[in-house]
């Protein structure tokens, strides 16, 4: 009997000193990682079968450090960490492909809106264009027109000034309004008042006529709230005319106003 | 790929080892080495997936601002009146 209870007690000791450490700190820190990510619960969502299939393997790890096979405890804390990662990458990438659907949502409204601008764009460019056609031929309309390298050319015949003089007649005025009215409109536009006089009289005091009544005519313009900037003169007295100056009819054509509106390339040397 | 190069050099010098343990009749720990390929390579694919998603995350992202500052650069088209 004293036999059996020494071979008991020494049993017992062999299987004390041999038995699973109490505390195995890969386990511990495996038990936390899986508390943390349960806790989260937007890793449950989106994991919840690699969090399942962790939380088995660190169930085998715990029954293999029962029976003490270490080498099978740090197979299964293995296995478990690995699953703990791929809850954590699974719900990361659900996180960026969620990202990604509102992003391109955002991106395909951006790039309609785009479009829609695109488009609004080209109406409006369209519309502005047609307005300036409209506006140019209002003023067309009213005078006689050419269109040259320099720009559209406006012949003004039956502008009327003080007779020797340079002031503008009130129905003269009149007769620029179309004028007033498309600079007005455009005023990006620029131009230049050119003044011609028939053969009559003395060359250098018609140049000189000309120029005043070119600047006359720049001079109402400005009043009419055209920027002086915009309006170039030159006189050129009977130097070009356009009919014979032998015929009082020839002479009533050489003695005019013409105005350039210059074209964006006019460029003047 | 570079980002997941080392865990698949770990997983093919796994797979040399588990060759060694089958080829030792060490069933198990060739089994076990087996188990940890599979999820090794379960982890290389979903983590390529997310960096590439992420990617695809940040060209968008780049895209979008580029398109904003293009649609804050253009300029309202102003129409003239058009005189009677």
């Amino acid at each position: 009997m004293l036999k059996q209870f020494y071979f008991f007690v020494s049993l017992s000791v062999i299987n004390a000193c041999a038995g699973p450490p109490e505390v195995y700190p890969e386990l511990e820190e495996a038990k936390k990682s899986l508390k943390s990510t349960e806790q989260n619960h937007g890793l449950q969502e989106n994991a919840s079968i690699s969090i399942y299939q962790a939380n088995e393997y660190l169930t085998q790890a715990e029954l293999a450090l029962l029976e003490n096979d270490l080498s099978t405890v740090d197979h299964y804390i293995y296995l478990t960490n690995q699953k703990l990662e791929i809850a954590n990458e699974l719900s990361l990438k659900n996180e960026n492909e969620e990202e990604l659907v509102k992003l391109k949502k955002q991106y395909g409204e951006m790039v309609a809106h785009s479009r829609r601008m695109d488009s609004k764009r080209a109406q409006d460019e369209k519309l502005q264009a047609e307005n300036r056609i409209r506006q140019l031929e209002i003023v067309l309309g009213q005078y006689r027109a050419e269109e040259t390298s320099r720009g559209t050319l406006l012949v003004i015949n039956d502008l009327l000034f003080d007779t020797g003089g340079s002031r503008l007649k009130p129905e003269s005025q009149r007769r620029l309004e179309p004028l007033v009215q498309y600079l007005q409109t455009n005023t990006h536009k620029e131009i230049i008042v050119e003044g011609h006089t028939d053969s009559i009289g003395d060359a250098s005091h018609n140049k000189s006529l000309s120029l005043q009544r070119a600047n006359a005519v720049k001079r109402y313009l400005t009043t009419r709230g055209i920027d002086a900037a915009r309006i170039e003169t030159r006189g050129f007295g009977e130097e070009v005319p356009v009919s014979s100056n032998t015929t009082k009819a020839g002479r009533k054509l050489n003695r005019r106003v013409e105005v350039v509106i210059k074209s964006p390339k006019h460029v003047e040397f | 790929m570079k980002l997941v190069g080392n865990e698949i050099e770990n997983v093919i010098a796994k797979l040399h080892k588990a060759k060694n343990a089958t080829a030792n009749k060490d069933h198990k720990q060739a089994e076990y080495l087996a188990q940890q390929i599979l999820v090794d390579v379960e982890l290389i694919q979903l983590r390529s997936q997310r960096i590439n998603v992420e990617n695809e995350v940040k060209e968008l992202e780049s895209s979008i601002t580029n398109l904003h500052q293009e649609l804050q650069w253009r300029e309202p088209v102003k129409v003239s009146p058009l005189e009677n």
